[in-house]
Parts: C-alpha cells; structure tokens; sequence
C-alpha cells in the first residue's frame, strides 16, 4: 500500500538560494511563487530579479493532481525546459524555471503517489530553430480551456469584422453622377387664337402689362432621367416674321420645368391689315440628351383681326359668365387711341387754328382753358357736321353679346369719314386730347361710351355723341354737351365706386407707361386733303369766344 | 414668381373701389421651391366687411374661376396650376394654393436663380434656406402689408441677394445638382449581416463541439 503524501518538496537548482531545499505540508492547496514577502516559494526581492513579484502559483486540485500557473508574469514559467501558457500540470521531478535564464527549482512530492515511483521520463525537447526571448513555446500540457479560447478567437473576429463592415454600409458616403440617362421632353403650347393687329406692339413687350398678352406659352417638362441641355426655342410667322430665338434654356433637370412665352415683333405693315385672315405660327425646339441632338416642330393656325378689330375678351364666348369676363381686354383700348398719328395731329391743328383761335390749354394753366379746348374739340366736330352713328357700340348687358370683337373705326377714319360710334367717338376725342398734353380717359358705362380728361386732380367729362345722330334727339351746343358730360360723371363715379358692372375707366396715360403702345400709322396727303375739307366747315362761324367767368368749380360745371 | 406684387394688387383690387377703408390689409404669402425648381404658393388673406363683399362679388358664388384666370393672367411667365381656393366665410379669410413652374432656372455648375418679382423691400435671412421680405404698399386710402416667406430646398448653400437692371430682386444659391452623395452601400450592409450571422453560428458550433476541441 502506498504511503500518502505528506509533503511538497521544492528543490533549489538555480539561483540564489540553490542548493537548498524547502518543504511544505501537502495539506496546502496552494503555494504562491514570487518576490513578494508572503509568497510561500519566495525569491530575493534584490537578486532574483526575473522572477515577478506575483510569479505564478501552485495549485492541488481536489483528485490531488498538481498544477502550475503563470500569474501573466513578465519573464514565463517553463516546465522542463517548456513554457507553459497558462497552466501545466506539474509531476514530481520536474524542473521549473522562472524565466529563461531565471532561478530554478525541482518540484517533488514526499512521498511521491505510486504513479510518480516511475523513473522520470526523459522528454526530448528538440533544438530550438529560432532564438526566441519572450517568445511563447507550444504548452506543455494544456487545458482543455485553453483550445476552448482559441477558438472563441474565430467568432470575435466574425463579429469585430461584421460590425465594421455594417458600420460602413450604413455611413459610407458615395458621391455619384446626379443624372444619368436621357431627358424626356414633354412639350405643352397655350397659344393665343385670335390676334388684333392694333395691338401689335403689346404683342412684343414682354414688359407691357406685366407680360399678360404673349402670343404662346411653351411649358417644357423633363420628364426623363437624363437633362436636357442647350434648348432653344424659335418661331415663325411665314409672311411676318422669319426664324427668330425665343428663347435658350441652358439646362432642364429630370423632374423640371421652364416656361417660355413668346412675344413677337410683328412689322408696321400689320396696320394696314383691312381685313381678317387665318396665319399660321411655326414653334421649334431643339435640345441636346445623352449626347445626341432631338428636334420637336409645330404649328399651329391663328386668326389675324383686322386693324379695326377691337377683340374685348380672349374669353370664349360660351364661357363668358359676366361684364368682368366681357371687359378682359379693356385694357388693350389705348391701341386705338392715336395721338401721333400725323392725320390726327394734323386734324388737331386744324381745331386749334379754326375753332379754339391758335390758343391751346396746356398743363398748368387754368382749369377753364381746359374746357374751352374740350369744348372746342365738340364745336369742331358739330360744325363739321359730324354724325353720331348709333348705339352698337357698346354692350349693355350680356345679352347684347353676339360676337366677342367688334369694328371700330380709327380715330382718324372717324375724322375723314364725319361719323362714328360713341367708342369711336371718344377714341377720338381722347386721341385729341393726348395730342395737345391732356390727360384723358374714356369711361364706360353700360351701352355707352364717352371721353374726358384728368386736369390738376378733377375729372371733366363731355358727351361727344351730342352732335347729329340717331337717338339723340337734335344737336347740342358745346355748353350742353359739356354739362351733360359732366352729369354722366356724377352718376358714373356713384356707380363706379359701388363697383357696379358695366362701369369702368380706361386711364390712357397709366396704359402706355404700362406698355400699351399705340399703333404707328403713316402720313396720308389724300386724307389731309379730307382734314383740309373738314377744317374749311370748321371755320364757320369764327372762333369761339373764350367765356371770362369759370365755368367749373369743384368738379361741377357752372 | 415675378410681379408678385402686381398680383397681390390684383387680388386685392377691390380694396382700392371702396373709400370705406381704412384698416391695413395683411396678406401672407408662402412659397416654397421643390429641388427641381417647381414653386408652391400659399396665399392668405383676411379681410374686413366690406372688403369681404366685395371680394365675394368677384370670386364668390361660383366665380372663383375668376381668381384662376387673373392669377394666370399676372404671373405670365409661369404656368401655373392645381389650384385650390378655400374661403372662409366665418372669418372672412381666405387661402389660395397653386403649383407655378418655371420659377427657378439652372445655371449649370450647381448655380440656381429665382425671382420672385421683390422690389422695394430687403430680403431678411432667416436660415441657410430661407428668408422673409415685407412689402407696404399705398392703397388709395389704406395701406396694404405682405409678408412673404420663401423655403428653398434644404440642401441649398450660399444664398445671397443681388437685383437686376429693373430694380427686382434676384436670389442666387447653389445646391449639389450635378452630382449626388449618397450615404449607405446596400452590399457592405449585406456582407455585415452575413459576418455577424456567421460569428454567431460559429460561436455556437465552438460551444456545442468544445469538449472536442
């Protein structure tokens, strides 16, 4: 029967306490190893200096089985000549040396257990290949829970190299071209059906009038992935106007939109358009996409108006609901009021000389000169014998409303043809007035149409349709004419302010600083000729007396 | 969105017929710019009695086709559409809502311009892709005030104010057009999803297996 143990032998080989020998009861379960003063195998704090403070330990397991542990100290733990990673089991006889070259002691048992009675097996350990310092050997005897940690080795690096790569596909930043691919152009024209050659000038003043009456609107969509670049847009009268750039647009993005309106510069000779014809207006675009060049063509028919067309409203007439919708284009009346047409200055000049006695009324003076001029412009035409032709002039209501244009003959076609319309009438007289530096205006009333002017802030007014005519009843005297102007301003402003329908104010001046030009009419020496008729009637009579007391005061006619 | 002004005159047109008024007439504005330079415009207003009247004449009862057309009449240089109108009887207000395009042009190297036809007034920064103007405006008898207040796309960068040889304003920007960051890549997310499913199978096969090992 074998004895038991009863003691740990620790047998000094190397270093500063070698040769000795020191014994512990095998009762301890563990023995420290170190520098430290209450390590149990203490080592000089001064000369064993490979040696950690805390070196390692050795440990009884509880089936009595001896194991060593290195305490992660600097310079190892080798067991015959091995270094141990972790632990090692520990056998009587073997040699264990703290560091390579650090003191060395031989581990025992006494007595030894019977398997330990073998002689020691002699372990080859085969010549080093390479110097190694610190370097780890292969354990001598690990523990299953070392290959365990290994291995556990493959899983954290799956899981460090996962989460960095998620990382990155959730924060990394590619900068990529933004628009691949080709546009798509999508192409929407809104033009203008009928055109009023008067207004020609409105037509090409992308200015006049905040821009409302362009000829077309081209909208141009992308609806592509790709742009569209260089896009140039061009249009065509055949007749009027040769290929003319509407517009370029450098670039349109996928998704985008521009719009190009169309303002052409229709030629003077438009005015002497007499009647009324069908044209056509030829739109091109072209466009570069995904390197390659795309041309998009139309046309389209409009109806040319007459010069005397006067189109109220570009509203349809089925959808025309009231005076408002009637009115659109009332803001276009200047066109036909022609102040430098050479007849109508010529004409005014014939007034000034036979009717009003060379004297004019200018801004500045007194109110009263403005209505002898006013009065005089009546007398002129009342002595001319010209006619008042009806009351077709002017819608009263909705009703009248046959048709959405209207003839109205200009200003001086009303001078040398002696007749016209109450809107032709007081296109004429307002022509005058602008002639001679006035301020007019022509105010509209249901059915009816008259002129006047603005004089240092006060509105005077005459009713020129006075003279002969239909309806009328007689002709009237300047005076009479002139008081009844000024009675139908009473009752307009009433009505005006109320917003009554039907009633409304053309300001000539605001028009044309708004860009509502007038028409440019030539010289006629045939018409003048007619004027030079006109002015010899004119002269009957002399000219008028100018009345020395006021005839206005505080915007009512005395 | 130029003559922005006018238009705003033009809607509130019938202030200047009634010689009643005396009260400012406030009217706010909103516009915001998509990043493919379309405008949305919001426009409210409230008005007092008789200005309500008169503004029922001309856009109630069925007419508010009325108000399309003259917007579509002043801002000619746009094309505008979805329009809404919302009166409020009660209140007495309204909103007006439209889309405009055509507002915004592209100069090519990520270089925008918009007009909003701003004159008389300085516009104020409000952040990087906003700002607010006020107009006052002499009514006849009365005054009326717009605020307006402009969004840009949130990616804008740059914004300054300049005018044209009219008088207008002009706001220049830039915003990254011509080219796109984009932030992720779909595949290094997959192949992170799949390390991770693989350490955690091969963290169980270790556990099952470790006695073996």
């Amino acid at each position: 029967m074998a004895a038991k143990t009863e003691k740990y032998l620790i047998k000094f080989k190397g270093g500063v306490k070698a040769p000795s020998t020191e014994s512990f009861d095998f009762s301890k379960e563990e023995l420290t190893i170190g520098r430290e003063d209450n390590c149990d195998i203490r080592f000089d704090p001064e000369q064993d200096l490979m040696v950690s403070r805390n070196h390692g330990k050795i440990i009884r397991k509880p089936d009595d089985s001896i194991v060593i542990t290195d305490n992660n100290s600097r310079n190892g733990i080798f067991v015959n000549n091995r270094r141990i990673e972790g632990s090692a089991y520990l056998k009587p006889g073997d040699t264990v040396k703290l560091g390579n070259n650090g003191p060395s002691f031989e581990f025992d048992l006494d007595p030894r257990p019977p398997g330990a009675l073998l002689p020691t097996q002699v372990i080859s350990v085969p010549p080093a290949t390479r110097v190694v310092e610190t370097g780890r050997t292969s354990p001598v005897s690990p523990l299953p829970a070392s290959g365990f940690k290994k291995w556990l080795a493959i899983p954290l690096l799956l899981l460090l190299g996962g989460g960095y790569t998620l990382w990155q596909g959730f924060t990394q930043k590619n900068t990529v071209a933004g628009m691949t691919g080709d546009g798509d152009l999508g192409v929407q024209i809104f033009p203008l059906h009928a055109m009023m050659p008067a207004a020609y000038k409105v037509y090409a003043n992308p200015g006049a009038l905040d821009g409302r009456y362009y000829f077309s609107k081209i909208v141009l969509d992308n609806k592509g992935a790709g742009q569209l670049q260089n896009v140039k847009v061009e249009y065509a009268v055949p007749g009027y106007i040769n290929w003319v750039q509407a517009a370029e647009i450098r670039h349109i993005l996928p998704k985008g939109s521009s719009v190009v309106t169309i303002y052409p510069q229709f030629p003077q000779k438009v005015t002497e358009k007499t009647t009324e014809s069908t044209e056509r207006m030829q739109i091109r675009i072209t466009y570069q996409t995904g390197g390659k060049s795309e041309k998009y063509e139309k046309t389209y028919p409009f109806q040319m108006l007459s010069r005397n067309d006067f189109l109220y409203t570009n509203i349809a007439l089925n959808e025309i609901r009231g005076m408002q919708d009637m009115e659109d284009n009332n803001d276009l009346a200047p066109v036909f009021i022609t102040p430098q047409d050479p007849i109508v200055k010529y004409y005014t000049q014939q007034v000034q000389e036979k009717v009003l006695g060379g004297e004019t009324a200018s801004v500045g003076r007194d109110i009263n000169e403005a209505v002898r001029f006013i009065k005089g412009v009546y007398e002129a035409a009342r002595r001319s014998g010209m006619v008042y032709s009806g009351t077709s002039g002017v819608q009263a209501d909705l009703g009248d409303i046959h048709s959405t244009q209207q003839r109205v003959r200009l200003p001086r076609e009303v001078i040398t043809g002696n007749t016209g319309l109450c809107i032709e009438m007081a296109f004429l007289y307002a022509s005058v007035f602008a002639a001679e530096g006035l301020e007019p205006f022509v105010f509209f009333v249901p059915g009816h149409a008259y002129p006047g002017v603005r004089f240092n802030g006060q509105f005077l007014a005459i009713e020129s349709t006075a003279v002969n005519g239909a309806g009328i009843g007689g002709v009237s005297s300047a005076e009479e004419a002139f008081e009844k102007g000024m009675k139908n301003l009473e009752k307009f402003f009433e009505n005006y302010q109320q917003g009554t329908p039907g009633y409304s104010i053309i300001d000539i001046n605001a028009l044309v600083k708004s860009g509502v030009q007038q028409m440019e009419l030539t010289d006629d020496a045939f018409l003048r000729v007619k004027v030079d008729e006109i002015a010899r009637r004119m002269a009957v009579g002399g000219p008028m007396i100018p009345q020395q007391k006021p005839t206005v005061k505080d915007g009512q006619a005395l | 969105m130029k003559n922005i002004l006018t238009f705003i005159l033009l809607l509130a047109g019938t202030y200047t017929v009634s010689a009643q008024t005396r009260e400012p007439m406030l009217i706010n504005s909103e516009v915001t710019i998509d990043s493919a330079g379309n405008g949305i415009f919001e426009m409210s207003g409230k008005l007092n009695a008789h200005q309500w009247q008169s503004w029922n004449y001309m856009y109630g009862a069925g007419n508010a086709s009325n108000l399309k057309r003259n917007i579509e009449r002043t801002l000619s240089a746009f094309y505008v559409y979805d329009f809404e109108y919302k009166p409020n009887e009660m209140d007495r207000s309204f909103v007006v809502r439209y889309k405009a395009k055509g507002v915004v042009q592209y100069l090519g190297k990520d270089n925008w311009t918009v007009m909003l036809g701003l004159k008389e007034t300085q516009p104020v920064k409000l952040s990087s892709n906003t700002f607010t103007a006020t107009m006052s405006q002499s009514m006849g008898s009365g005054v009326m005030q717009t605020n307006m207040k402009v969004t840009l796309p949130a990616d804008v960068t740059g914004m300054e104010f300049d005018k044209d040889e009219f008088g207008y304003v002009v706001v220049k920007y830039k915003r990254p057009t011509e080219t796109v960051t984009t932030v992720g890549n779909p595949k290094m997310k997959t192949a992170g999803y799949a390390l991770l499913g693989a350490s955690l199978v091969s963290f169980l096969g270790i556990f099952y297996f470790r006695k073996s090992l």
